[in-house]
């Protein structure tokens, strides 16, 4: 499949090339929008109008390869499911600043598949989930976590130190034995 | 080698990246989503409400002002116009127009319209400058008039309606019956006096019964200088 006549077309109108691309990205997107929102008719509502926000900007992006593509996608699917969170206020979080730096064994999740590391991502709770998203899987700051969430970036910190010590002990509830628990 | 030891610690977030679907999961009807979508693509593009709400408040202002400004000169009118007790001494031209000034003009309810009203053009009511009110305790409708309209300020004034004029009611005065003094000698007055004044005044109770077989208007100026020893207690 040829992205980049694809997004040529589409960006001149053509309805054919819209849902080929759709077909095309919106499994990956689907999961990635779980991954944030975990009610699955929240993502779909966010799959559908992540995709409307980008075909409507289609004609202002210059396509640079597929991974730029996927990127920018990417990006406009996050927006989207944290706009939603933010509706659902779900970043009310108590800011606890004094939490511990915690080092997971990252090693251990490589032995795991693709769907048992998404089932452990989405069982934690949204804020530790989505501080967690954004850090650990998008590689952001915590400047920029705490800006896109509304949170203070000590706040993200902690959360993200709560959802490692979380999936350290998922992971070694599971048997998991050479998962060590570091704190620095 | 160290290539393998760098990326090694990524495989997850890669394997995580690369999933299409999840094992025992049904896949989501795509085709559905899209003709939703496509609906939603073929729709013209919602007018954001939020332009209209500041394009309205913009809006505000170019009518607040002239309102403001209206309201304002014809507070200023009203205050010129003459004292009603001067009406009621002397009522007959209903107003007086100074040639410099904007004008001010009485629009009267009971208005005789055989003599008052020359003539109706669009909704407005002439009246000559002469002419009188037949009941002075008229309604008062001031209307600003343009200066520069030599029409208005010769002979005639405007009775208007329209919707920028400023109505205010006089105070009704009571029209006391006049009576000669002698007519009052024939009727005998029948004077009691209230219980807290009557200990106020307890110390010239003799000057009252001096005064009891008097008139009432004798009487009345008798009892205003009581009245004036009370309110020094």
């Amino acid at each position: 499949m040829d992205i980049a006549n694809l997004i040529k077309e589409a960006k001149q109108g053509s309805t054919i090339a819209q849902k080929c691309l759709f077909d095309h990205l919106a499994d990956k997107m689907l999961l990635l929008c779980r991954r944030y929102v975990k009610n699955r008719e929240d993502a779909e509502e966010v799959l559908l109008d992540g995709f409307y926000k980008f075909f409507k900007n289609l004609p202002s992006f210059s396509y640079q390869g597929e991974p730029a593509l996927y990127a920018w996608l990417k990006r406009i699917m996050i927006n989207e499911c944290l706009m939603l969170l933010r509706k659902k206020n779900v970043f009310t979080i108590v800011t606890d600043s004094t939490a511990a730096e915690i080092y997971l064994e990252e090693e251990a999740l490589n032995n795991l598949s693709a769907d048992e590391i998404f089932n452990l991502i989405i069982t934690l709770p949204v804020g530790y989930r989505t501080v967690f998203n954004l850090y650990v899987i998008e590689g952001m700051e915590h400047k920029e976590i705490a800006a896109l969430t509304g949170i203070s970036e000590g706040t993200s910190k902690s959360q993200l130190s709560k959802a490692k010590a979380l999936l350290q002990k998922m992971l070694s509830q599971k048997g998991i034995e050479y998962v060590k628990r570091k704190i620095r | 080698m160290l290539n393998e030891k760098y990326d090694k610690p990524f495989q997850w977030k890669n394997n995580l990246e690369g999933l299409d679907s999840l094992t025992g999961e049904a896949l989501p009807d795509k085709k559905i989503m899209w003709e939703k979508l496509h609906t939603r693509l073929q729709q013209k593009p919602r007018i954001n409400k939020a332009i209209w709400y500041w394009a309205a408040a913009g809006m505000l202002p170019l009518f607040l002002i002239p309102l403001l400004i209206t309201y304002r000169t014809t507070d200023v009118l009203v205050k010129h116009l003459p004292n009603p007790k001067q009406q009621i001494n002397n009522p007959a031209p209903a107003l007086l127009l100074l040639p410099n000034e904007p004008v001010a003009v009485l629009k009267a309810r009971h208005i005789e319209k055989t003599k008052l009203v020359t003539g109706i053009q669009k909704n407005k009511k002439w009246i000559k400058l002469n002419d009188t009110l037949t009941k002075t305790d008229a309604v008062v409708t001031v209307v600003i008039l343009d200066e520069t309209k030599p029409a208005l300020g010769a002979n005639s004034i405007l009775l208007s309606d329209s919707a920028f004029s400023t109505a205010a009611t006089i105070p009704v005065k009571k029209k006391l019956q006049v009576v000669h003094i002698n007519e009052l000698e024939t009727f005998p007055v029948q004077f009691t006096e209230p219980v807290n004044y009557a200990q106020n005044i307890s110390g010239i109770r003799h000057k009252k019964h001096k005064t009891n077989n008097q008139s009432i208007a004798t009487q009345q100026n008798t009892f205003g200088f009581k009245i004036k020893l009370s309110s020094k207690n």
